[in-house]
């Protein structure tokens, strides 16, 4: 019988593919344990009877040799798998394990209580199908929450294919829900992994999960006696949870989160980009992550070419970009190479080439915050303190002030002219 | 670069070692002119004083972000904490605070190895056990004191054993004898992916300077170099 230990380093193992981990809460008050926490501070002397907590940027704890965060506690439930998905590491796995809910909740804890992990991300191997795994996974969750009172971050993956009452459940315990979308279309997820059903397997459940996250618990309650669907099931969530302790708590309240593996199955960058902001738009994605594909011994896409991290990293930026920054997806699709890839530099700088083309050189001191933001070099933070200072009456006139307040004055200054400065190029010359 | 709000700063200077240093004229005379400072200057760093005082609470802010990140806790018999701290800052106090908001059911002791001194949390009924042993300064806040002592680890919680709450809060499901180190171990080495190995990214994220430190045990052995890594390559 193994050790809890040589699960934790088997199935830990296992899981390290998930990337979408980071701990944060959408925002400092929009968490599963304020909501709680808001009801029992009318509650006289329950305030210590619970642990865990989370801040709004989460904290990373550890980095492993390949620069990414330990943050969560990122071990499989089970690396039992039925599906048979051709990049995936559980299929050549020799040693088969399962761990119990308390087995879980154990290793779990212990490492929370020494401040080695900021939270929990429970996923799992869809044993014999995916809502009998899933209860089980949950069942863990319900143990941390009810019996232990935690009120830190969990972040619950949901299999594809699970039913809609396991999902409603599983969505009044967790801060975080995230189908894998893996591929952008379904011509493409059916080259890696065809026992999954891009439309119903997926996007279905996506949907699902929007519906039903940041909605309070008494809203949901009155949606579900209009549609009066699932009674049964909700009936006998209300009775578990019958001191109703979660009055003022949401759904899901950080929202739902995607990831896709790059490169698997041949998909163009703007596929990727183009599925992306259709789940912006359509699921309310609250970010997707990139995992770039490198080929794993003994699975059927082991000679296939590892993706370089250069095009993970160039679509991190681009989400970025459409995301915080609000660049549209047309002037996205205007940078692309011939082959509907990105190119292989900062996007920013060809957007910000496209968008200023014959207005250059700029002058900081007139433009909108809009178009501050699209000249490379500055972000929203950036941008904030120009305009801030700006209604304060102080003009930038040297690069001093740029520098101090942030400005990475590399890639801006091509761009700007401060003062009565600015950078000459060739073109100066040529004309 | 990190943003850091006027009242931030004005929370984090005080706290400052340099600032700590300085007599009570001068310090009187830095927080005023960071009172009179614009929010607008102070945090876009226009002034040379902004920059200074901008930096010096920077530095409070990132250390206490360092020890929230990597302070191990050890767990003892009777739902203690135990762990050990090195803050340059006067940022113990917030670093207790932060344990206590996460584990309000533990007691929790801090060895301040700069210091010399032990910091601790816990039951009111500390007060009077500890007051006997050693001069120390207390603050309350309800029923939860909050304290330092001379008085090493070992005997602080030898004090603090009988009055803890007990082992009870979790149904026996914590184990003291698991070794936290050995599981941690198993898992971050289990994290790690070779095939996307970055190590100028993991000393960018995890600065020599924190990997030297006594609890960064597992991260250390990346610190390492030998002759077998350059003679395999």
């Amino acid at each position: 019988m193994p050790s809890i230990v040589e699960k934790v380093r088997i199935l830990g193992a296992a899981g390290k593919y998930d990337i979408c981990a980071s701990s944060s809460c959408y925002s400092q008050s929009n968490n599963w344990g304020n909501n709680l926490e808001r009801y029992s501070n009318s509650q006289s002397n329950k305030d210590h009877l619970h642990f865990g907590s989370m801040l709004s940027g989460g904290i990373c704890h550890s980095f492993t040799p390949d620069g990414r965060c330990i943050s969560l506690f990122k071990v499989l439930f089970s690396n039992v798998c039925s599906f048979n998905c051709k990049y995936c590491f559980n299929k050549i796995s020799r040693k088969k394990m399962t761990l119990t809910p308390d087995e879980y909740v154990k290793a779990f804890m212990h490492l929370y209580l020494g401040n080695y992990v900021e939270g929990m991300f429970l996923s799992s191997g869809i044993t014999k199908n995916s809502d009998e795994t899933m209860e089980k996974m949950l069942e863990a969750v319900k143990i941390l929450r009810n019996q232990f009172n935690y009120r830190g971050y969990i972040h619950f993956k949901c299999l594809p294919g699970a039913s809609k009452h396991i999902i409603k459940d599983a969505a009044r315990y967790v801060d975080r829900m995230s189908v894998n979308v893996e591929s952008p279309t379904e011509g493409h997820l059916s080259e890696i992994a065809d026992q999954k059903s891009f439309k119903t397997d997926i996007l279905k459940r996506q949907e699902w999960i929007r519906d039903i996250s940041g909605k309070k618990f008494n809203e949901w309650e009155q949606i579900d006696k209009i549609k009066s669907f699932d009674r049964q099931i909700f009936d006998q969530t209300s009775i578990l949870d019958s001191e109703v302790k979660y009055q003022n708590a949401k759904y899901i309240p950080s929202g739902q989160t995607t990831q896709f593996v790059v490169g698997a199955a041949d998909e163009t960058d703007w596929d990727i980009i183009k599925r992306l902001h259709w789940e912006y738009k359509a699921i309310k994605l609250k970010r997707g992550y990139f995992s770039a594909f490198s080929p794993i011994q003994g699975t059927d896409l082991e000679k296939k070419k590892a993706t370089p991290l250069l095009r993970e990293h160039r679509l991190y930026q681009t989400d970025w970009l459409m995301r915080l920054y609000n660049i549209p997806i047309n002037n996205i699709k205007e940078i692309l190479t011939e082959r509907d890839n990105l190119p292989r530099q900062d996007p920013k700088i060809f957007l910000a080439r496209n968008y200023f083309e014959d207005k250059l050189p700029l002058d900081i001191n007139n433009l909108s915050y809009n178009e501050i933001l699209k000249i490379p070099g500055i972000g929203l933070t950036s941008a904030r303190r120009i305009l801030k200072l700006r209604k304060k009456g102080i003009n930038i006139s040297k690069r001093g002030q740029l520098k101090n307040i942030g400005v990475v004055l590399k890639r801006a200054e091509p761009f700007l002219k401060i003062g009565n400065s600015f950078q000459t190029n060739m073109t100066n010359f040529i004309h | 670069m990190f943003n850091m709000r006027k009242s931030k700063v004005c929370f984090m200077l005080p706290r400052n070692r340099e600032f700590c240093i300085k007599s009570p004229n001068e310090k009187k005379t830095i927080l005023k002119k960071l009172e009179e400072m614009p929010s607008e200057i102070l945090e876009s760093n226009l002034t040379q004083d902004a920059k200074k005082y901008y930096r010096m609470a920077r530095s409070v802010s990132r250390e206490l972000h360092y020890h929230k990140m990597f302070t191990r806790l050890k767990i003892e018999k009777n739902s203690i904490l135990t762990g050990i701290i090195q803050p340059e800052h006067k940022i113990e106090d917030l670093i207790l605070k932060f344990f206590y908001h996460r584990f309000p059911k533990f007691t929790i002791v801090l060895k301040s190895i700069k210091k010399k001194r032990v910091y601790f949390i816990g039951p009111i009924e500390l007060q009077e056990k500890l007051k006997r042993k050693e001069e120390i300064a207390f603050k309350l806040e309800k029923d939860i004191l909050l304290g330092k002592t001379q008085l090493n680890l070992a005997s602080v919680i030898s004090i603090i054993l009988p009055h803890s709450r007990g082992n009870e809060l979790f149904g026996g499901i914590l184990d003291t004898s698991l070794d936290l180190n050995r599981l941690f171990k198993e898992f971050y080495n289990s994290q790690n992916i070779n095939s996307r190995g970055n190590y100028r990214l993991f000393i960018q994220n995890m600065p020599l300077k924190y990997q030297k430190k006594k609890d960064m045990v597992v991260e250390k052995q990346f610190h390492t170099k030998t002759l077998d890594r350059f003679l395999d390559k």
